[in-house]
């Protein structure tokens, strides 16, 4: 990932290439706040044009930071963005054609939708007949045409959104950056504004850049996945990629939350296909919880009994917890028909593929020719 | 549905909190203390004044006597009287704006200082921790004629001197230290506004590519209504009842030209022995404020109501 190696040749088609240049570009971007909290530790990652990045982990990882520091509201300490392909140090916000749609709407209480919306037009200057046009219609757009005269008070937090994601679409940015924009919205509401992100970000072409902490909206809306914590990247790569294959046991058990159980002790065996070395190193297997299959294994299979210690009827199924490893100190959890007559004694297994693995600095175990 | 629920536990709580056989009477209890004490402070002296405003007092046989509407008719149409108005008035119009400007301006600076706001805001504050009466003495050797340290600078580049022995100026001077010490106030109450101006709006702002000054305009003015209002409302009662500062430096001179409404219903009430003039004098300044903040809230309460800071 050199500099060198991009070519400035701005290209129409989505699908990322070598020699495109990236929309967005962070080069071991570090960010220390002024009481001394490393936000960003060494963050590299390139965004494609077309491409929807999803910025995903818990609490504090650094997400939002890393979301203002391309927006230009905060500044990097150490390290490079470039967008378009150009260095951004210094580059005032409004003039990074980065756009911003706030968690908590930050619409202006003051003005209607129509001015909202209108507002960034109105601070370039655009002249007022064809702000007015652009504003109604990208209110046409997102279906919040009749509401113009509104002020945010008299909307309801779905349509305050709209609102908010029109503002900053208005003046064509190449960069929407999202923070959250769908926390404060009920479930079936967030479900329904996915999709319908999704379909604009498509129809505009544009890039964007969106943070969440649900790994549910990550998966479904990334084209890229960048797992956060502590400041750092763990994983950045399609979401099947970041789902099937995790790097760490940090991204296993964040994205669909893999069971993660240390390898050392006998009562755990390890997976077959670790080689020799890698059963040397190996500290950490994970397997999902609908991948564990109740009842006697296979001959040869990997597999564990442990007590069961908790059950929680799911619907069609239940997710029941096991005490497993030397002396029952770890658990496991895994998913097993509801119907299915619990024994307090368990025995559960999986396939090899199933299994994922991890050394002790919590790097990735492949093994050799199993995949 | 949710809403039964929270009827039916706000009935149970209400249930929960009677004492039997008491009939409300605990609650009478419970705002006694504070009812006593707005009757003793509030409307004891309100009704003694009303009442005092129709009576006068003749100092021959020492004794009170009804008057009807005398006193009212003696002081409204006295030349006193109308002159304290228009000065009253006078001092309102230089202080409120002035203050009001002053104060917005240093909250917003105070409040965008990187280090040591604290300093700035006791500073700025410490006039009105102060007591008015005392630091207006120190005024008043400032103000001295031709030896004050006010003469000795401002005097010497500028054609204006002697402030005090001035019909025009003595007004300003008090004026100024009227200003002085309402800014701590108004500096704070905006500052408690601009606590309340939510960031991710500037954010917003500045993407939007608004420069500082639209920041200002667009996002913290509006959101600054609730304080503004606040601000002008105390800021005028202060000023339409000025009367430390005038007792001190100028003692409602020269020739009257210092005498506002409460420095007139002093020397009515308490210097002539005229307390039912007084009282005619006390009443009518209570018109005015009522008057005054009535106004204000009835053209600028939408800014209060709007409190545009979500």
């Amino acid at each position: 990932m050199t500099a060198a190696a991009r070519v400035s040749q701005p290209s129409a088609s989505m699908t990322p290439q070598a020699d495109q240049v990236a929309a967005f570009e962070c080069r071991s971007v570090s960010k220390r706040f002024p009481g001394g909290t490393l936000a960003l530790d060494d963050v590299t990652l390139r965004g494609e044009p077309g491409q929807i990045v999803v910025l995903v982990g818990p609490s504090g990882c650094g997400k939002t930071t890393l979301l203002r520091c391309l927006a230009g509201l905060d500044s990097v300490t150490a390290g490079e963005i470039h967008l378009q392909g150009r260095d951004a140090a210094g580059v005032q916000p409004h003039l990074r054609g980065v756009a911003m749609v706030f968690q908590n709407y930050a619409l202006y209480p003051n003005k209607t939708v129509a001015q909202n919306i209108a507002f960034p037009l109105r601070m370039s200057r655009v002249p007022r007949r064809e702000r007015d046009a652009r504003a109604r219609e990208m209110a046409e757009i997102l279906k919040i045409g009749h509401l113009l005269d509104r002020r945010p008070r008299q909307l309801s937090g779905g349509q305050k959104q709209r609102v908010g994601i029109g503002r900053a679409l208005v003046r064509r940015p190449a960069i929407v950056a999202m923070d959250e924009p769908l926390s404060n919205l009920d479930a079936q509401l967030r479900v329904e504004m996915r999709a319908e992100i999704r379909a604009l970000q498509q129809r505009l072409g544009m890039t964007v850049v969106y943070v969440t902490h649900d790994q549910t909206e990550a998966l479904s809306l990334a084209d890229q996945i960048v797992v956060m914590n502590g400041g750092a990247i763990e994983q950045a790569g399609s979401a099947e990629e970041a789902f099937n294959t995790p790097a760490t046991p940090f991204v296993a058990g964040f994205l669909g939350a893999m069971n993660l159980v240390s390898a050392t002790g006998e009562a755990i065996p390890l997976p077959r296909w670790l080689s020799a070395d890698d059963r040397d190193v190996v500290a950490t297997i994970g397997v999902r919880p609908e991948h564990l299959i109740a009842g006697r294994p296979p001959e040869g299979r990997w597999s564990v009994s442990g007590r069961v210690i908790s059950s929680e009827l799911l619907g069609t199924e239940r997710l029941v917890a096991i005490r497993v490893g030397h002396n029952g100190e770890q658990s496991l959890r895994i998913r097993v028909p509801a119907e299915l007559p619990l024994s307090s004694e368990l025995y559960v297994w999986a396939q090899d593929e199933h299994l994922h693995a991890f050394d002790g600095d919590g790097k990735r175990l492949n093994g050799e020719g199993v995949r | 549905m949710i809403g039964a629920v929270t009827a039916e536990r706000s009935k149970q709580d209400r249930r929960l909190l009677r004492i039997p056989g008491t009939d409300g009477v605990i609650g009478w209890i419970l705002c006694a203390p504070a009812a006593i004490l707005l009757g003793l402070f509030m409307i004891v002296p309100l009704v003694a004044v009303s009442v005092l405003a129709f009576f006068g007092w003749d100092p021959l046989t020492q004794t009170d006597h009804a008057v009807g509407f005398a006193n009212f008719s003696r002081i409204l149409t006295s030349p006193d009287f109308r002159s304290a108005v228009l000065r009253t008035l006078e001092y309102t119009v230089l202080t409120v704006p002035v203050t009001l400007l002053l104060g917005l301006v240093i909250a917003v600076a105070v409040n965008n200082v990187r280090h040591g706001a604290m300093v700035w805001r006791t500073v700025f504050f410490l006039p009105v921790a102060s007591t008015l009466a005392a630091t207006s003495v120190a005024w008043r050797f400032m103000f001295y004629p031709h030896t004050g340290i006010i003469d000795q600078t401002i005097g010497r580049v500028l054609p204006v001197q002697g402030w005090l022995q001035s019909t025009d100026l003595a007004i300003v001077a008090v004026s100024i230290v009227g200003i002085w010490q309402a800014l701590g106030t108004t500096i704070v109450i905006f500052l408690a506004g601009l606590s309340g101006v939510p960031r991710h709006l500037h954010d917003a702002a500045a993407l939007d590519g608004a420069t500082a000054w639209s920041r200002f305009w667009h996002v913290t003015w509006p959101a600054l209504g609730p304080a503004t209002v606040l601000a002008l409302v105390i800021d005028t009662r202060d000023s339409l009842r000025v009367f430390d500062q005038v007792q001190v430096m100028t003692e409602g001179g020269p020739l009257g030209s210092t005498t506002t409404l409460s420095y007139l219903l002093w020397q009515r009430g308490i210097h002539y022995n005229d307390l039912g003039g007084g009282a005619v004098i006390d009443l009518v300044i209570l018109l005015v404020v009522f008057a005054f903040i009535g106004i204000q809230l009835r053209t600028a309460g939408r800014r209060l109501n709007d409190g545009a800071t979500r």
